[in-house]
């Protein structure tokens, strides 16, 4: 069932894209079975079907509260599901995210699915890092893995190749259906960024291929179109395996400040858990937690 | 930091708090401190978090949310430090205390609700379902009025006596079952040997507050008139209180169990502080987060 058999390297083209353009494809991350595996968790979550009977970090789209078209998102899947927290909490993904950046070592920063049935609509143009301020450094990689065809007609994710160099500023916004045009976050950083014509590049992926894109980047994506596919995907952010909180006062604490004892900067590993690192081990409670799924078996 | 406080609860409504499973307290807040809280319901719902921090729980916004849908919202003391400064309160928290007789009060959860009209009803459930992973097992839940609420706009109703009967299995979904709701109380109801559990609906005006004991099937009707019923919730346990001692993760631990940290049964006083203990003691840093709403000139 496993796609990843063995440990892959990026070679240094891919790192070099990865670096001059903000992000990289990693074509068939994911078999059928796994994404299926993954597919079926969805509708009981949203049905308040909790595996583990813990409710996640967020949830928009909760049926019943909301219109049919709304997109279902849900942050903190690891908590809720042990089947999810198995991609979630992967060793491999989070190796992939940081050798990717640089680091010596990966945290889990958020996972989130996203479900845009048709109609759904826009969801505005944001940068990760900007969710990430609380913490230090406010630095993140995502990894973003199609679960459907995702294609533009249905909202696949758009990005700005390169965007993760501009000089600009963002805030904290709420991303589902903006009011304003999706991209106005966007004209307006690329007005700062001195940029004229930004180029908006849909990703258009097969079920189970992953885009992993810096916490720079700007991204968003459109309403979907059509009248008959579902577009679904998942996302693993990460963070340096050294971060620590901002003192109080500093950034917007999105999910993150929550999790923060007082008096301490430390991210704590029960919330924040050490996914990978170069020269030492994963959090131990992780192997008790779950399987991983990349590794055959329970994970020893 | 201590404070202290003196409780107006008699012996003999902490007798009818234990024959009824729950207690009217009239006046319990200030009517223009009431005002100031429910300024505070539009623009968290929309998304504007005073701290920057997010809810626990976020059900309902104006961007995907259904029209006339009821909107929920949990862990709110730490999003916005005009509602924290009420539901920290010492107040609140030593009438909870002195109801079951502990030595002290720690807040375990908080909730706003809001139903505008034609909102549906919310199933009667005992709260304890979701909160059973702590000892000592007790739990006090403060309901209060932020709006008139009467019967017919879906103010708070009780199965009297109902703490009494055996805890039952979760609820799973409460704001959108498809069967009467008050169908999983009357089974509960049959098997505790009551053939016509009373229902009492309740008439509290603004700033009135209801103590209810963990165990207590409630819930509320549907809200049928052109009014938009709000309220809040605090959630206590005995200030003692830890988690029970669990694996790698607290089953069941709804929202509670997130904040447990691997290895660690206490329950740490910067995810749930002690907000009244009889020898003045306080979880410190809320003096300096929020202050206390209900006493300022008490605190020393």
């Amino acid at each position: 069932m496993n796609a990843v058999q063995t440990p892959m390297a990026w070679t240094l083209d891919q790192m070099a894209q990865f670096q001059s353009q903000g992000y990289l494809i990693l074509d068939n991350l994911l078999v059928p079975d796994q994404i299926k595996q993954i597919s079926d968790r969805f509708d009981p979550l949203f049905d308040t079907q909790f595996e583990t009977g813990i409710y996640p970090d967020e949830w928009y789209g909760r049926p019943g509260l909301s219109q049919p078209n709304a997109t279902r998102q849900m942050t903190g899947l690891w908590r809720c599901d042990r089947t999810l927290a198995s991609y979630t909490l992967s060793r491999e993904i989070a190796r992939l995210s940081a050798t990717l950046m640089g680091w010596n070592g990966a945290r889990y920063g958020f996972d989130a699915c996203w479900i845009k049935p048709p109609d759904a609509p826009d969801v505005a143009f944001h940068r990760n890092n900007t969710f990430a301020s609380s913490v230090d450094p406010a630095t993140v990689i995502t990894c973003w893995i199609a679960l459907s065809n995702a294609t533009t007609e249905a909202g696949t994710l758009a990005i700005v190749p390169g965007s993760h160099q501009w000089q600009c500023s963002d805030s904290v916004r709420f991303l589902h259906a903006p009011r304003e045009d999706y991209r106005t976050p966007l004209w307006q950083a690329a007005a700062e960024a001195g940029i004229e014509k930004p180029e908006i590049t849909p990703i258009e992926l097969p079920p189970g291929s992953a885009i992993f894109f810096h916490g720079n980047l700007w991204h968003g994506s459109g309403r979907n179109q059509t009248t008959d596919q579902t577009r679904r995907s998942l996302s693993i952010t990460a963070l340096p395996l050294a971060t620590q909180f901002q003192p109080l006062g500093i950034g917007t604490g999105y999910i993150f400040s929550r999790y923060r004892r007082m008096g301490d900067l430390a991210m704590d590993d029960s919330f924040f858990p050490v996914l990978w690192q170069q020269d030492g081990d994963r959090t131990p409670f992780l192997r008790e937690y779950c399987q991983d799924a990349f590794v055959a078996g329970v994970e020893t | 930091m201590t404070t202290k406080t003196e409780c107006s609860i008699s012996t003999k409504q902490v007798e009818q708090f234990h024959q009824d499973g729950f207690l009217v307290v009239e006046n319990l807040i200030d009517p223009a401190l009431v005002e100031g809280l429910v300024d505070r319901f539009d623009p968290l719902f929309s998304g504007e978090f005073e701290t920057g921090v997010y809810p626990d729980e976020w059900h309902w916004n104006p961007y995907l949310g259904k029209p006339g849908a009821a909107g929920q919202m949990t862990g709110i003391w730490k999003c916005d430090r005009t509602l924290a400064a009420v539901i920290t309160s010492a107040k609140v928290g030593a009438i909870a205390a002195e109801l079951e007789g502990w030595s002290g009060a720690r807040l375990l959860s908080d909730g706003i609700w809001q139903k505008p009209h034609g909102a549906k009803e919310t199933t009667l459930h005992q709260d304890s379902m979701y909160i059973n992973y702590h000892t000592p097992t007790q739990l006090v839940v403060c309901w209060v009025a932020l709006s008139n609420a009467v019967v017919g706009a879906g103010t708070i109703e009780y199965a009297r006596g109902s703490h009494r009967w055996e805890l039952s299995e979760a609820v799973p979904e409460f704001h959108n079952q498809n069967k009467s709701y008050r169908s999983e109380m009357e089974r509960a109801a049959q098997l505790a040997g009551v053939e016509q559990p009373e229902v009492v609906q309740l008439n509290v005006p603004p700033g009135g507050g209801v103590f209810h004991h963990g165990h207590i099937w409630h819930g509320s009707g549907k809200n049928t008139m052109d009014v938009v019923r709000r309220s809040m919730v605090l959630a206590y346990v005995p200030a003692d209180a830890r988690f029970k001692p669990f694996g790698a993760y607290v089953p069941g631990g709804y929202i509670a169990g997130k904040y447990r940290r691997h290895g660690d049964d206490a329950m740490d006083e910067s995810f749930f502080p002690v907000v009244w203990r009889e020898d003045g003691y306080r979880t410190p840093f809320l003096a300096d987060y929020c202050g206390d709403a209900l006493m300022p000139s008490l605190a020393v």
